[in-house]
């Protein structure tokens, strides 16, 4: 029975097939594994059941020039998707001024639901989603649409709930039709909801969020945890292939906004002098840093991984050219940066060789 | 069978917009809390887009709009001063002489606040000096945090209008070129920098009578008469949230302006 929670795991699948199909032959001409025909035979017979089978539930590529067409075609939906964004946008607001406001609340209200109806229509004809991909993109737009030029019309107050409901919109798409790109747009809108919020909590107008990055650390958090849960499945079939996305998401707030406090202390909520709320957050950014990699390996996410290894290193080069940089002969100083990148280069090694470890 | 998340998208959608079109309701139930006439200096017509057929009026008020733009040293906090600014909750309790300060106070966020703007067109009638004719005579001349305590501090609700606007510290010191270093003596001082609602749509039934202006009102002051006299008016009401909406306008003739 094939078994796969969605599609990323179903090409998984396949791509191991391919791969395991090429190291037979070539372990054949090199004479180390010769099968007898009858079990070569039962054997081709089960993989190509299993391609035709993974083929016809999810439609995955089973050759490297489908796998080229397939990136082409997720490219071509999301730039379709957000071009009829902008054409929905646009039209909206060419034919505005000739519309009564109750004819404008109808239109604005009726865009978004229809086109949740095409995408379930386009989800319902073609298995690959494409289609009903680059039309949750249009929903996605018209949405967003909906609230902003309600608020406009009526001439309401900005408020704080837009990011939110809009966040509940794309997540909801995005676990309907398991598609990532409404989910990273759903969890931009609630981390910055909940930073949103937080600054409100401190008495400062919600729409100030960016100027105090410690805002976006508890949603930072809250996504990484949740990261954690896609990767057991939730149910039989699971969300794994939205781990990455929660992951990368989830790290790239935190790092950014560890990094922007170890640079600039007076935009801190902390009270103390800003050398020392600097010193702080360098601290925690090496220490966050230094765990993410940590458990990175451990999970096997290679995304954790590789960010928090990036965002180590542009810490540590950050603190060498503040501690050396206005005393340092320039030539001298690039001289000792790239030595020290050499000797991190084998350590990255060696962590490589680890993670490959733990993957058998 | 249509799946879950389509249901939970389509009620999300449909909650919002009751929300949205209750809160636009209830503001305009009841009696407005201001009736403001303004004139096309404090309401001027922008263009929103270059197909677009919106018209939206931007309010125009006398504030500093640039971040780093403080204002002049020699003007002193004005009414908006520290006392006002700590009755707004900004925490004012560092000396703004210390660097370090300075730096805090520059970084602070901004505050949502209830804002008090004056018209001033009964003053101004008859006295207004030589290059001011285009200039807003609305300016904010209070702030607070309950909008019933300052409306009985300016009962006039045809003269001083209360909507949310947003208020910043600024910190102002003068500079001493010789000694390269900030003179003591600096002070705190607050501005409004944009109200929330800071523009007004004009609905069907109104905008017949601003249809048939060729210019937006930025393009009428550069190239248009050199009085700059505004070419209509618009009653505004303002509703229970404090937001405003369009009751009337008239275009004025020239003896009106």
């Amino acid at each position: 029975m094939i078994e796969a929670a969605g599609k990323r795991d179903a090409q998984r699948r396949v791509d191991r097939i391919r791969a395991f199909r090429e190291e037979l032959a070539e372990l054949e001409r090199e004479g180390a594994l010769l099968l007898p025909a009858a079990q070569k035979a039962s054997l081709d017979a089960h993989l190509d059941a299993t391609l035709a089978a993974l083929t016809a539930e999810f439609d995955v590529d089973t050759t490297e020039t489908q796998k080229q067409f397939s990136w082409g075609m997720r490219i071509a939906s999301t730039l379709g998707g957000v071009a009829l964004c902008a054409a929905v946008v646009l039209f909206f607001h060419r034919i505005w001024g000739f519309l009564t406001t109750p004819l404008q609340v109808a239109v604005l209200i009726l865009t978004p639901l229809l086109a949740l109806a095409a995408t379930e229509f386009a989800a319902r004809r073609e298995r690959t989603l494409y289609y009903a991909s680059l039309l949750s993109l249009v929903a996605l737009g018209a949405c967003v649409l909906n609230l902003n030029v309600l608020g406009t019309i009526f001439n309401l107050t900005p408020g704080r709930g837009a990011l939110l409901v809009w966040s509940a919109f794309a997540l909801a798409l995005a676990y309907a039709y398991r598609l990532r790109l409404p989910l990273a747009a759903g969890l931009v809108c609630l981390v910055g909801f909940i930073a949103a919020s937080f600054a409100s909590l401190w008495g400062w107008h919600w729409l100030s969020f960016p100027q105090r990055p410690e805002n976006f650390l508890i949603g930072g958090v809250l996504l990484a945890a949740a990261a954690l849960t896609t990767v057991n499945p939730i149910g039989k079939r699971g969300y794994r292939e939205f781990g990455p996305v929660y992951q990368m998401i989830a790290l790239l707030t935190l790092f950014l906004a560890i990094l922007i406090l170890s640079e600039k202390g007076q935009i801190s909520y902390l009270p103390w002098s800003e050398h020392m709320v600097e010193g702080i957050y360098q601290v925690m950014g090496f220490a966050v840093a230094g765990i993410t990699v940590w458990l990175g390996i451990r999970a096997g996410f290679s995304i954790a991984v590789n960010l928090g290894a990036g965002f180590f290193l542009i810490l540590l080069y950050l603190r060498f050219y503040h501690w050396w940089w206005d005393w340092m002969p320039g030539h001298f100083f690039f001289l000792v940066i790239g030595l020290i990148s050499l000797g991190l280069l084998a350590v990255f090694r060696k962590l490589r060789a680890r993670m490959a470890g733990a993957a058998w | 069978m249509i799946r879950p998340g389509i249901l939970v998208a389509a009620a999300v959608v449909l909650a919002a917009d009751a929300w949205m079109l209750w809160s636009a309701a209830r503001n305009r139930s009841g009696s407005p809390t201001s009736v403001i006439e303004l004139t096309e200096r404090e309401l001027r017509l922008v263009q929103v887009g270059k197909d677009s057929t919106a018209l939206l009026l931007r309010f125009e008020f006398d504030r500093e709009r640039f971040r780093k733009y403080s204002g002049k040293f020699e003007d002193g906090p004005g009414w908006f001063d520290k006392a006002k600014l700590e009755q707004v909750g900004f925490d004012c309790r560092r000396p703004p002489d210390d660097p370090a300060s300075a730096l805090r106070y520059r970084s602070m966020p901004d505050k949502e606040v209830f804002v008090v703007l004056e018209y001033k067109a009964a003053a101004a009638a008859g006295t207004e000096s030589e290059g001011t004719g285009f200039r807003s005579r609305l300016s904010a001349v209070d702030v607070g945090l309950d909008p019933g305590a300052l409306r009985r501090s300016y009962p006039e609700t045809r003269r001083f209008l209360i909507t949310r606007g947003l208020a910043r510290l600024r910190i102002l010191a003068e500079w001493d070129a010789d000694r390269r270093s900030w003179r003591p003596g600096a002070y705190l001082r607050g501005t409004i920098t944009d109200l929330l609602v800071n523009q007004v749509n004009v609905p069907r039934p109104h905008r017949a009578v601003l249809d048939g202006l060729q210019q937006t009102t930025e393009d009428y002051y550069r190239t248009g008469p050199d009085s700059g006299e505004p070419r209509y008016n618009v009653v505004l009401h303002y509703g229970r949230n404090f937001e405003p909406f369009v009751a009337s306008c008239r275009l004025l003739s020239a003896g009106q302006q």
